[in-house]
């Protein structure tokens, strides 16, 4: 019971840890896709963050051995951002293999991320045509029955 | 109680320096221990400090500082254990990584946070790192709720804003357990 007192007493005076935007941020790009979309739904503060989409692009290029060439971010900001990368792309490509626990602990290749970046732009332009038709060729996002 | 009792590491000259942390308890560490938290370097690379001077840590709780100061001197230990040896590197690098599980398992959710920000006030980049990936540990795959305890946070949306944010996330959703 005193501890708990003393420990109350100590925290009033001390700045919270959500003053720190910068060391959340750091906390954030831990995470992985699934967690850092249930972050963005905890609060305001939060989901301002998580919408940093330079988290996004750490968490699309994270377990490639090499990163990604600079001139491949103009062209993903162009094309709807690194976080829609990850929601239409890289998350949907690996769930094709099954489990969504792969999804969180596989690390993928960097012919997957090439792979999620082409069909990134063809999302792009089908959008521009006016939305997916039967012939679509985001059919490569959709889980398969094996 | 000052922390004199501890052996000094000994391949450190008999330089000290004393550190204050916010309650006025003092401790006392060698050099090359307190070199490691940057806030405490910069403060005496100020021309004129001498380093009979006690520097001043407000933001940090004696508990805190003692943690801070048992990792930064194991961590200086094991740094002069490795060198060209990959072997030795090897297994230097796996010393610190058990030292780094060991601080954080023993520390409840409040104790991780102080040490987080403690370790940003005194600018520890390693230390900073391997709190934050703890942190985010214990927070992955965990449900809404769960973050909010964690960090004591209030749910701020509005009932709009709340279902628009869920729905732009739902994919994360699927699959995670209601803990």
């Amino acid at each position: 019971m005193q501890q708990k007192k003393a420990e109350e007493k100590e925290k009033k005076p001390k700045f919270c840890i959500n003053d720190h935007t910068d060391i959340l941020t750091e906390i954030l790009k831990r995470l992985d896709g699934p967690s850092l979309g249930v972050a963005a739904c905890v609060c305001r503060l939060w989901s301002a963050i998580a919408r940093n989409d330079s988290l996004w692009e750490h968490l699309c290029f994270r377990h490639v051995a090499s990163p990604a060439p600079s001139s491949v971010r103009p062209v993903v900001l162009a094309l709807g951002g690194y976080k829609r990368l990850y929601m239409v792309c890289v998350r949907p490509v690996l769930s094709r293999l099954g489990h969504s626990d792969l999804v969180r602990r596989r690390f993928w290749t960097r012919d997957e991320v090439q792979l999620s970046l082409s069909l990134f732009c063809v999302d792009y332009y089908e959008r521009r045509l006016g939305g997916a038709s039967a012939s679509s060729l985001m059919f490569l996002c959709k889980p398969v029955n094996v | 109680m000052a922390n004199n009792g501890e052996n000094p590491s000994p391949d450190v000259g008999g330089k000290t320096v004393k550190l204050k942390a916010d309650d006025g308890e003092i401790f006392e560490v060698e050099e090359a221990v307190a070199m490691e938290l940057q806030t405490v370097k910069s403060f005496f690379d100020d021309d004129g400090v001498s380093y009979d001077t006690v520097v001043p840590l407000l933001n940090v709780s004696s508990t805190a500082l003692a943690k801070v100061i048992q990792y930064c001197r194991r961590a200086v230990e094991l740094r002069a254990k490795s060198g060209d040896d990959e072997g030795a590197n090897e297994k230097a690098r796996e010393e610190r990584e058990g030292l780094e599980a060991e601080l954080v398992r023993e520390e409840s959710d409040e104790g991780i946070k102080e040490l987080i920000l403690a370790a940003n006030y005194l600018n520890i980049k390693d230390m900073l790192s391997f709190l934050c990936r703890a942190v985010g540990d214990r927070i992955k795959n965990k449900s809404v709720e769960y973050v909010r305890r964690f960090f004591v946070l209030e749910n701020d949306f509005s009932p709009e804003e709340e279902e628009r944010t869920r729905n732009e996330v739902a994919w994360a959703f699927e699959g995670v357990d209601a803990d």
